[in-house]
């Protein structure tokens, strides 16, 4: 055995990325979601480590297509895992076709919460506020800002994450929830939560048109300007923390909340309010 | 506005390029998450019909309302294509045809909520597709399954996304002017479509609120972003740079043991 080592060399691994990095979700559906993009990915390494053996090559490629779904920019840290796994098995490893499945479907969930909050749900959203702010009288600088850094920064994690997956296996899950990385996200909410901050102050816009008649000839109070007095865009943020209060403390879907804003709109115009 | 053929064409094309599964410009990374970012579309459907800075206005709008959609699962509460593409092109043209901006987001975000159809179709054809992949991984059939993978789903796709986005932009500007003909701008209609175009960015900052704040006192930091900007009227990259200074602050003084791996927060996540 041992003067017959298998091994991955770059390049397989470099094509089972790039054939998960763009193809993850290209076959999606309700009952498969990301299966055969693993199991396409696996491809180039099932070749190499057991090509010629076609019955070992069915069995892996099986193996590697059972239901699978995370997120998947940075879920693949998983396929590179599996790629080290399938390494040892070929090597002759005890890994059996439930001990490779078990470790995919353990990562899958956490990585899947942690990639979505990460990823759509906090770094897209940052880099999208910068951009708009960017994007300020029509400039088209901010939507080019965003999708060169975005694609870039993006490829580049996910390629990096991949290959610690296969070098470190699932030790390398560390890099993704382990105590530096949450402390990590803790700073980038915190940074998010500003940014979005200033992204509301200019972008939601609510004003009044209602005045007080003014008393003898007086000049009528504008209620807009008045309430601007006491705070600058008083009433915009009144909405926001009224949406963030519907949705988070009466658990309220995005569309019904909607739905309500609707509902201000149309009672707001019809009492002349706006 | 007059769309020609080729035009329509064109933001087609690039709307199935943008949609959720399609691999062919850099995945899931180049597709969905930012050719189908309102902001990005905004600015490519306004060099397509030659006006980018109606583009980036309205594409701007939309995409505060959409700034933080997470789509967990392959669950699509809001379809942004539909909006990044349908959306913003007929918010253009609305707004060529003398609409404000405000009106514009608040129909695109309309055409958002409905476009989850096409979505869903996707999901349910992609089954048909994923049984002729399953036999040919029985068989060990590998450019079978490199067929039923990556081109046959990509087929009904095209279909599903060139399609309405087509037909929809290149006779939308005929309906949109026959819409604002019929509903002048101080009509009650677009006055209430201008209103609720300025309050629905709230919604998407929202979201995001909700996904970062784990306790209600951390809304300070929304806060302190809100009064910097309302009062002090900074910009966005002066903005971004106190954030930073913050952030890194967090980072470096904060040194308590916490649980990996706990996200509970997003396990309900809905729009």
């Amino acid at each position: 055995m041992s003067e017959n080592i298998k091994k991955l060399d770059k390049d397989t691994l470099k094509k089972s990325w790039w054939s998960w990095y763009i193809g993850n979700l290209s076959s999606m559906s309700f009952e498969w979601l990301a299966s055969f993009g693993f199991a396409t990915s696996m491809i180039p390494v099932i070749k190499k480590l057991y090509g010629g053996n076609k019955e070992e090559e069915i069995k892996a490629l099986k193996r590697e297509s059972v239901f699978y779904n995370t997120e998947p920019q940075i879920g693949s840290i998983v396929n590179g895992i599996a790629c080290g796994l399938e390494e040892k098995r070929a090597n002759g490893a005890d890994l059996d076709d439930e001990v490779i499945n078990s470790i995919k479907i353990g990562l899958m969930g956490p990585l899947a919460g942690i990639g979505d909050a990460m990823i759509p749900g906090m770094y897209i959203p940052l880099l999208l506020s910068i951009a708009i702010g960017l994007s300020q009288g029509g400039n088209p600088l901010g939507a080019i800002f965003y999708a060169i850094t975005y694609i870039v920064t993006m490829t580049a994690l996910s390629y990096f994450v991949f290959m610690k997956g296969y070098q470190l296996g699932t030790k390398s899950v560390e890099l993704i929830i382990g105590e530096v990385a949450q402390r990590a996200r803790e700073a980038f909410n915190l940074l998010g939560s500003i940014v979005v901050g200033g992204v509301a102050a200019s972008y939601v816009s609510v004003t009044t048109a209602w005045q007080i008649p003014g008393m003898g000839g007086s000049k009528p109070i504008v209620i807009n300007d008045l309430l601007n007095g006491i705070f600058p865009k008083m009433l915009p943020l009144i909405i926001v923390i009224l949406c963030w209060w519907f949705m988070s403390k009466k658990r309220m879907s995005a569309l019904k909340v909607m739905g309500v804003l609707l509902l201000i709109a149309v009672v707001g115009v019809a009492v002349k309010f706006f | 506005m007059h769309i020609t053929i080729i035009q329509a064409i064109l933001i087609g094309v690039l709307a199935y390029l943008g949609s959720l599964s399609v691999p062919w410009f850099f995945g899931l990374t180049g597709g969905w998450y930012t050719l189908s970012r309102p902001l990005v579309s905004g600015l490519l459907i306004g060099l397509i019909l030659g006006d980018v800075t109606t583009g980036i206005l309205v594409g701007v709008g939309v995409q505060v309302v959409y700034i933080s959609l997470v789509t967990p699962g392959g669950q699509m509460p809001q379809d942004l294509n539909a909006a990044a593409f349908i959306g913003v092109s007929l918010g253009i043209m609305a707004v060529k045809g003398g609409a404000t901006v405000a009106s514009a987001v608040a129909i695109s975000t309309a055409v958002g909520a409905v476009g989850t159809i096409f979505h869903n179709f996707m999901m349910l054809t992609n089954s048909f597709w994923n049984h002729r992949a399953a036999q040919c991984i029985e068989k060990g059939d590998y450019n079978g399954l490199k067929f039923n993978h990556y081109v046959g789903p990509q087929i009904t796709q095209f279909l599903y996304r060139f399609i309405p986005t087509f037909l929809i932009v290149f006779y939308g500007s005929g309906i949109a002017n026959s819409i604002i003909n019929y509903f002048p701008v101080d009509s009650f209609v677009m006055r209430t479509l201008t209103a609720l175009g300025g309050l629905l960015p709230a919604v998407g900052v929202a979201i995001l609120l909700k996904q970062v704040t784990k306790k209600d006192y951390e809304l300070i930091y929304f806060l302190l972003g809100f009064t910097l900007v309302a009062a002090l009227k900074l910009n966005m990259i002066s903005l971004a740079i106190i954030g930073v200074f913050f952030a890194i602050s967090q980072f470096k003084f904060s040194n308590r043991i916490v649980i990996a791996g706990n996200n509970s927060s997003n396990e309900e996540e809905e729009l």
